[in-house]
């Protein structure tokens, strides 16, 4: 084995800090006699595994690897702008498919995934694959579990660039590890799936979150975080209220066990639960429309709820709730630009609805077991929700002298139902495509959950990987473990924050100053694309000559640089998320055919300019509201909670 | 009701409403022993069937046919015909083993083993047809240089057929699939080579 290749291989390896550390650690157990080292007649290094029965698997050809591995790739890839190969073996099918990748678009298009890192330090011992690894196209994943793989590969994704992906098996390692690999396979697909909704819900609401962000700065920026929560329940259960329809049989119960367990509940349960004289300690609140904001219509008053709430959410519930408030974030919107200046706010998942945040924080404050109850997760009696909740106000809206809540419900159910789900007892339920998509979310994060899960619902159809039991009796069986939750969350509440809302005041105005050139920039490159496309419209870019090429590729770079502010074009993306989205793929486009001609190119760089004026024209008077708001506040400091302004 | 031997008329005695084609078959054979030859295929009103088909010939009845017609060929005709069709025997086998190797090589196993059993069968037909070449070819083969080629080909045959069935047991894909691309092409070469140096002896 060649140690100077190793480490030159190993250099090259600090590109991927995760795949380095795994392969750094496992490095020192590394032993050979599992792996057999052949030169194929072809010249190159080739690979077996001898299993425990001593059965030799060949990983690549002993003739010919690279031949082979070419063969391989021209058999599954078909110019997809994304492709996960699943098993690295010795690299060969990897720097093929590299090969292969005719469109260059942003973040990594090919994801290595390697189960054992004993073959991938074999591949670092035998090969020098030092340009492979240096290769920003590449994304590795070396020794992870199934579900580490799949978080991983969706975080680095630029799902915007990502048109079509090839899922493409090396065979040796897929039938080695053929049942990881199945898990994986099953994940991405569930990823996907989502993501695509992800994708769908920012192109309806993303102008929605966005405009929310800058409206609710001013009042959230100074509020405690969540984060002062986690793990301050350790050990003790903790009953996260969904609002599923079978609420109705047990919420009663959830009295016994007030100001014992924390009770966290999703925003629409919480009028169902004052209804019955429970109050929940927490409640939730995340979704941007003005509709959700109706859950808390005639609940406004209850001091005693913590609301935690996302900063993307409705104004009206900031503005209109009257108890204590807490602050948490998904990651995304302006937490990048406030992370910074301020004490953390805490970071939760959430995978489209409430109750997959609400979990999130309970099992992020420590607790176990986590108990669920109203988890329907489908359709039951007729009804979407516990009685109560505002989509029965909206039903109610509909309802005539010919038609009633019952028969509105019954419709919507009757159009949208259509997944079934027998159960054990033999009764059928009904859910729709989205309630599936989060039955199987939950289902992956329980088995991934150390803490034990319960599902107390009483009803439908999350049964996965999750303990069911009646409610009354996870009471009975719980009740030793309490703990002061008033107590604990009081003390939460009163601490001062820290949060320096100078610094954010003069970070806002550093974006203003720059939306400002871009404005001015913009204008001037929009009349050169005019008159470019006027005289040289046909050209091929490369017999552009002169004084019309520089300016070609001045805007062109100018373009670019617009697209790679790491703070601005998120927020550019999310207001024109659909243009976006198209623009990203017509530019893969432009860029890969040799025959693009300049007027192609001046057209679409125009189309993107009018589309930044339009943001323009949206976000400075969103930004010069929150800074007007903040600076009301800084001078008053009224805002709501104590805080130490830094 | 006309029965055909070879293209000759053919008189069996005692053929009634019950005889069925295998007794009929099993008659002739009869008749034939000693001769060397034994029937290869019959024709029944033009389709042909299989003497091994037992189950299907002993329920048809001969009088239910106009023209029964039996093919009846020696081991040494046939080991001849074998070395007559062998170029395009062979050809298909390289086009099967390469058919195998290529699905191996993208982890389509179930199609693979399909035509591995194909390939293994075809290399059955080959071997038995070199080793029963001196039956039909025992003044050509006792050219020293040709029955030394005959030798040192079945000992490569079996010398790779035993690694490419180790290789299969292992589920090792990758070395079956090595094999029948890079071993088996050049045996199937030489096969070609003794197969017309055999053939062209005789001519």
């Amino acid at each position: 084995m060649n140690e100077e290749l190793f480490n030159r291989n190993l250099n090259a390896l600090r590109r991927h800090p995760n795949v380095f550390s795994v392969v750094a650690a496992a490095a020192r157990n590394w032993r050979q006699e599992s792996y057999s080292f052949e030169t194929a007649k072809s010249g190159q290094p080739t690979l077996g595994f001898s299993d425990e029965n001593k059965r030799l698997i060949s990983y690549h050809s002993r003739y010919d690897p690279v031949k082979e591995a070419e063969k391989q790739i021209q058999a599954s890839f078909q110019g997809q702008t994304h492709a996960m190969l699943l098993g690295f073996g010795l690299g060969y099918m990897a720097e093929a498919l590299l090969k292969e990748f005719k469109q260059r678009v942003n973040g990594p298009q090919l994801f290595v995934i390697e189960p054992d890192a004993g073959v991938f330090i074999s591949a670092l011992k035998s090969r020098d694959l030092s340009r492979f690894l240096l290769d920003e196209r590449v994304a590795l994943v070396v020794g992870m579990t199934a579900d580490e793989v799949g978080d991983l590969w969706s975080a680095s994704l630029d799902w915007t660039a990502m048109e079509r992906l090839a899922l493409i098996d090396h065979p040796p390692s897929v039938g080695r590890f053929k049942m990881y690999f199945e898990r994986v396979i099953e994940k991405i697909r569930y990823l996907c799936n989502r993501s695509k909704g992800n994708l769908v819900t920012l192109m309806h609401a993303g102008f929605e979150f966005h405009s929310n962000y800058f409206a609710n700065l001013a009042a959230g920026f100074a509020l405690p975080g969540v984060e002062r929560l986690f793990d301050r329940f350790k050990g003790t259960p903790a009953i996260v209220v969904a609002a599923g329809p079978s609420l109705d049989k047990n919420m009663h119960l959830l009295a016994q066990v007030k100001g014992k367990f924390p009770i966290v509940a999703v925003d629409t349960a919480l009028r169902q639960l004052v209804a019955n004289g429970i109050k929940p300690d927490i409640v939730c609140a995340a979704d941007p429309s003005y509709e959700n904001s109706l859950d808390f219509v005639g609940v406004e008053n209850e001091t005693e709820v913590i609301l935690a709430v996302e900063p993307m959410t409705h104004p009206d519930i900031f503005t209109s709730f009257k108890g204590p408030l807490m602050l948490m974030t998904f990651g995304g919107g302006l937490q990048p630009i406030c992370k910074d200046l301020r004490e953390p706010v805490g970071t939760l998942g959430c995978w489209g609805s409430i109750a997959t945040t609400v979990f999130d924080l309970v099992r992020r404050m420590g607790a176990d077991p986590i108990i669920f109850v109203g988890l329907d997760l489908s359709f039951q009696d007729g009804r979407l929700h516990a009685r109560g909740s505002y989509s029965d106000d909206i039903f109610y809206e509909k309802v005539h002298q010919f038609t009633s809540i019952e028969h509105e419900s019954a419709e919507y159910i009757n159009t949208r139902g259509a997944v079934k789900f027998g159960r054990a007892d033999g009764s059928i339920l009904f859910t729709d495509q989205n309630m599936k998509l989060y039955k199987d979310w939950f289902e992956d994060q329980f088995r991934q959950t150390k803490a034990k899960v319960i599902n107390a619902t009483e009803g439908g159809v999350v049964d996965k990987y999750v303990e069911l039991m009646p409610l009354a009796r996870v009471i009975e069986t719980w009740s030793h473990k309490s703990a002061p939750v008033a107590e604990i969350l009081k003390s939460a509440l009163e601490k001062p924050v820290t949060a320096d809302v100078q610094a954010l005041l003069s970070r806002l105005g550093q974006f203003r100053k720059t939306m400002s050139q871009n404005q001015s920039a913009a204008r001037r490159a929009v009349a050169i694309c005019r008159r470019l496309i006027v005289t040289s419209a046909d050209l091929p870019v490369d017999r552009l000559e002169g004084k019309s090429r520089a300016e070609f590729f001045d805007i062109l770079q100018l373009h670019d640089q617009i697209c790679s502010d790491k703070d601005l074009f998120p927020w550019f993306s999310i207001h024109q998320t659909r243009y976006i989205t198209r623009h990203t793929m017509d530019v893969v486009n432009l860029r890969a055919s040799a025959t693009t001609t300049v007027g192609q190119w001046m057209q679409q760089i125009s189309e993107f300019f009018a589309a930044l004026e339009r943001f323009h024209e949206y976000q400075i008077p969103l930004l010069d509201k929150a800074v007007e708001e903040l600076n009301r506040q800084n001078k008053s400091k009224t805002v709501r909670g104590s805080y130490c302004n830094e | 009701m006309e029965i055909l031997l070879n293209g000759n008329s053919l008189e069996v005695e005692g053929i009634d409403a019950e005889v069925t084609v295998l007794q009929l078959v099993k008659t002739v054979e009869e008749s034939l022993k000693g001769s060397g030859s034994s029937i290869v295929e019959l024709l029944l009103d033009g389709t042909s069937y299989c003497p091994d088909e037992t189950d299907k010939i002993g329920a048809l009845k001969v009088v239910d046919f106009a023209k029964v017609e039996l093919v009846a060929v020696s081991a040494v005709e046939m080991i001849q015909a074998a070395f007559e069709d062998g170029d395009a025997g062979i050809t298909h086998l390289e086009g099967v083993a390469q058919q195998a190797s290529s699905e191996l090589r993208i982890g389509k196993i179930k199609s693979a083993m399909d035509h591995y059993i194909e390939f293994v069968d075809g290399v059955e037909w080959l071997v038995t047809m070199l080793n029963n070449a001196d039956r039909a070819f025992a003044a050509n083969m006792a050219e020293s240089s040709v029955e030394s080629e005959r030798q040192g080909l079945l000992g490569r045959i079996n010398e790779q057929m035993a690694a490419v069935k180790s290789a299969q047991e292992s589920e090792d894909w990758v070395g079956v699939a090595d094999i029948l691309e890079y071993e088996f092409p050049d045996i199937f070469s030489d096969a070609r080579k003794l197969i017309e140096a055999i053939l062209g002896s005789s001519s």
